[in-house]
């Protein structure tokens, strides 16, 4: 019991972001139902009313409704899966990710600079398997997210009794469209990469101010500031401004939205997103390995923050 | 008295016409701000009389910050009983219907239009078109 309590208050903050994360995804499930499926009372209402009354307007809205069982056969996991992520509480995890993937990467770092104990490991291991080490540290958290696709995927196939048939009003709706449908393990596979490369950003953020602050709190929302001041100067400043206003060339606005690489919707061309996604994650990697390069440098800045 | 006779009955006929003719309730949307993150904007509450589709058009929906065009997904919403119809795409100057022929949201009651940027965005944009309730 006591081994259980340490863990937790080790790791209240990982298991906190971890709760509501799966919160979220089940909320997001709960709203779909809540938008096309909550209707099944009225439902019953009206088709007893109709029964009984045999009312003319009351049995012609009731042809109007389709049985919530029966619409429920036709949903395929693919339908739901893509409404799930793009049209419900889901689509928040743009903003929420980098926060807990910051989070999830500098739990067991940041007790080492914080506390100085840096200078004691250094005495023992190399500084160059040391960086190695923190180098590594965004990697399993950067799964973070698309382990929640899959899980959401997962969720969706034992709704639908892993019905994939497509029913043809599906064609009409504005998740739908013909490559996501066709090759959705290839999507899925894309989408998947896109946002592992771009929590190993997020990561590597948050590992660039784990030496400048000895407050946890203060390390998570300096890095989490600098995420949305990048989101902001990348559309607003880079795109919007510069390449679009001044220079006047015409490129797809999405490339520049890190917001809109939640769902790839209308930008079919997965490539170019992988491409970005790598060279940010490259990026951050450059920019951490300068920061850390220098040993004596590190121990310096950490004797001042813990003094 | 004929020629009164005949007048009457005209003002009669056409009194009659006036009463049965069939109206179309089409609502003009003027710089709608479209939320930012993909959230919901919404009209205000809006009468339909009759057994018919909803339809709604994008005249332009314009980024704030850039001014390019946004990409935008509309649905209906039925106030009394809080169903939708599914979030359809709305491409510009194309009427879209909205909902399913003799299905959901066809029937007469009080009815909302929702509006969503279909990409999440830190921007807001500003929605110009029309909505066609009966």
């Amino acid at each position: 019991m006591e081994k259980w309590k340490r863990y937790i208050k080790k790791n209240n903050l990982i298991i906190l972001a971890i709760f509501i994360s799966i919160f979220i995804v089940l909320i997001s499930f709960y709203q779909y139902y809540r938008d096309y499926y909550s209707y099944g009372p009225y439902y019953n209402e009206i088709k007893e009313k109709c029964e009984k009354t045999k009312d003319e307007l009351i049995c012609k809205e009731f042809s109007t409704f389709e049985s919530p069982k029966e619409k429920l056969k036709k949903l395929d996991a693919l339908t739901l899966t893509y409404e799930i992520v793009a049209h419900h509480e889901f689509q928040n995890f743009p903003l929420i990710e980098p926060l807990i993937i910051i989070i999830l990467t500098i739990n067991s770092i940041h007790s080492e600079f914080s506390s100085g104990m840096i200078k004691n490991y250094l005495t023992r291991i190399r500084y160059k398997d040391y960086l190695k080490k923190i180098l590594k540290k965004s990697l399993k958290p950067a799964l973070f997210l698309p382990f929640l696709f899959i899980l959401t995927f997962i969720l969706s196939c034992l709704i639908t009794r892993f019905n994939f048939n497509m029913d043809a009003e599906v064609k009409g709706i504005a998740v739908y469209e013909p490559f996501k449908y066709n090759h959705f393990l290839l999507y899925g596979f894309a989408l998947c990469i896109i946002h592992f490369f771009l929590g190993i950003f997020y990561g590597n953020i948050g590992i660039i101010f784990c030496k400048k602050s000895k407050s946890k709190f203060i390390t998570i929302l300096y890095a989490y500031i600098t995420y949305f001041i990048f989101v902001i100067i990348l559309y607003a400043g880079v795109y919007a401004l510069i390449i679009n206003k001044i220079l006047g060339i015409d490129i797809p606005y999405e490339y520049f939205n890190l917001l809109a690489y939640w769902n790839l919707d209308s930008n079919n061309n997965l490539i170019i997103p992988c491409f970005f996604s790598i060279l940010f994650c490259i990026s951050s990697y450059i920019i951490l390995w300068k920061s850390y390069q220098t040993k004596e440098r590190v121990l310096i800045e950490n004797e001042r923050e813990i003094s | 008295m004929k020629y009164v006779k005949i007048t009457s009955l005209l003002f009669l006929l056409t009194f009659f016409f006036a009463l049965s003719s069939a109206s179309a309730q089409v609502v003009g949307i003027v710089d709608l701000t479209i939320k930012i993150r993909s959230q919901t904007s919404s009209t205000n509450n809006h009468n339909k009389d009759n057994y018919s589709n909803q339809f709604a058009v994008k005249t332009t929906c314009t980024d704030d910050v850039s001014g390019n065009e946004m990409a935008i997904e509309a649905r209906t919403y039925r106030v009394n009983n809080g169903t939708t119809s599914s979030w359809k795409s709305l491409p510009k100057g194309t009427s879209i219907q909205l909902t399913e022929t003799n299905g959901n949201n066809t029937v007469p009651s009080t009815y909302r239009l929702n509006l969503r940027a279909k990409n999440s965005f830190i921007t807001t944009g500003s929605f110009y078109g029309s909505w066609n309730l009966d």
